[in-house]
């Protein structure tokens, strides 16, 4: 089964959502949003990741899209980028080695 | 993310790599004001969970998420809290502590209150509990940080949305707490530092070589002569995230030198 970007998109949207709560941005949120101009803040980002990795599983592993980004260009990701990381693990014949 | 009680606070822990490595958990400890884990899971932390070591952030008192009381900002409070959380997630082997900034003091200060539960510490662009650490600290961090924090919380209007929240955070932790007027003390009275000759574990100590707390580096090689100095030319204090593979290289490195599960005969 393929697993399609735009479900992965709504469902992250979702999560993003629960993760800022209050804080939770007035703009609508694109796969072209980047997680700062959206108002998350770093340790936001990972809590966001710990809540994709529990949805789904160890089959997309957030240590490795960590250390795909920095600090530095945190600024710079976008929604779109996270969703195409895990449509990728999903998708990909080999699942990614767990934790 | 978990929420672990210690010393009578809720601290954030963020943790990655293998749980059951004989080793102990390497510890990472983030620097002052407007930091927390995140500095560390977006650089190092996923550059030595390789190496198969069990690998744990946290977020100091006042900061992320960890909560932040009114009150008890001293250093000795940070290395309460540190030891505390120690003693929870590896009560058994001793632990390896990596510090930024200021982090790197208070990991020297729980090396030198409790050296059987330390294993190594791995400082980077900082150095001992020292009056010159303080004054650096100080200088380089909290002043900096500070009048730019604030600027920003005046006019949020001015700055990224994430920017802005933070900025307010900060504002809170310097403005509604004790934070500044307890560092201060600390700063006056810093620990004795016979006590430093109680570290004898492995130490590194990475500096930036345009940074200011190379300063930092006679003292650091008087009072702890087993410590490993190296220095990244063109570095400045922010080499953690300038020169983030470099960091992770020489860490690995000194982490295979040090670990008992792989010592070379």
């Amino acid at each position: 089964m393929t697993v399609e970007p735009n479900d992965v998109l709504i469902e992250i949207t979702g999560m993003l959502r629960e993760t800022m709560g209050e804080f939770g941005p007035a703009a609508q949120i694109t796969s072209d949003s980047t997680f700062y101009g959206l108002g998350l803040e770093s340790l936001e980002i990972v809590a966001l990741g710990g809540r994709i990795q529990a949805h789904y599983g160890w089959s997309v592993n957030f240590v490795q899209f960590a250390a795909g980004v920095s600090v530095g260009n945190l600024e710079d990701v976008t929604l779109g980028q996270m969703v195409d990381f895990v449509v990728e693990s999903l998708n990909s014949p080999t699942p990614a080695a767990g934790s | 993310m978990t929420r672990i009680i210690a010393n009578g606070l809720g601290v954030n822990v963020a943790e990655i790599g293998a749980p059951d490595h004989p080793a102990g958990p390497v510890v990472l400890v983030h620097g002052l004001a407007g930091d927390s884990l995140a500095s560390w899971y977006f650089t190092l932390a996923p550059r030595i969970a390789p190496t198969g070591r069990r690998v744990v952030m946290y977020d100091l008192r006042g900061h992320g998420s960890t909560e932040t009381p009114s009150s008890g900002y001293r250093f000795d409070d940070f290395v309460t809290d540190l030891a505390e959380l120690t003693d929870q997630i590896s009560p058994d082997a001793p632990v390896t502590l990596i510090g930024n900034s200021f982090g790197a003091p208070i990991s020297f200060g729980l090396a030198a209150r409790r050296p059987d539960r330390v294993a190594g510490v791995a400082a980077l662009d900082s150095g001992l509990p020292t009056t010159e650490m303080f004054a650096l600290a100080g200088h380089l961090r909290l002043a900096d940080r500070k009048e730019r924090f604030l600027r920003a919380a005046e006019s949020p209007e001015s700055v990224p949305a994430n920017v802005a929240r933070r900025a307010r955070r900060i504002k809170r932790l310097l403005h509604e707490t004790t934070f500044e007027a307890d560092l201060r003390v600390s700063a006056e009275n810093p620990p004795d530092p016979r006590t430093f000759t109680a570290i004898t574990q492995p130490v590194l100590c990475v500096f930036g070589g345009e940074s200011e707390a190379r300063r930092l580096v006679p003292e650091t090689s008087r009072w702890l002569p087993q410590a490993r100095i190296v220095v990244i030319a063109g570095a400045r204090h922010s080499l953690l995230f300038t020169h983030t593979d470099r960091v992770a290289a020489e860490i690995s490195t000194w982490l295979a030198d040090t670990s008992p599960s792989s010592s070379r005969r």
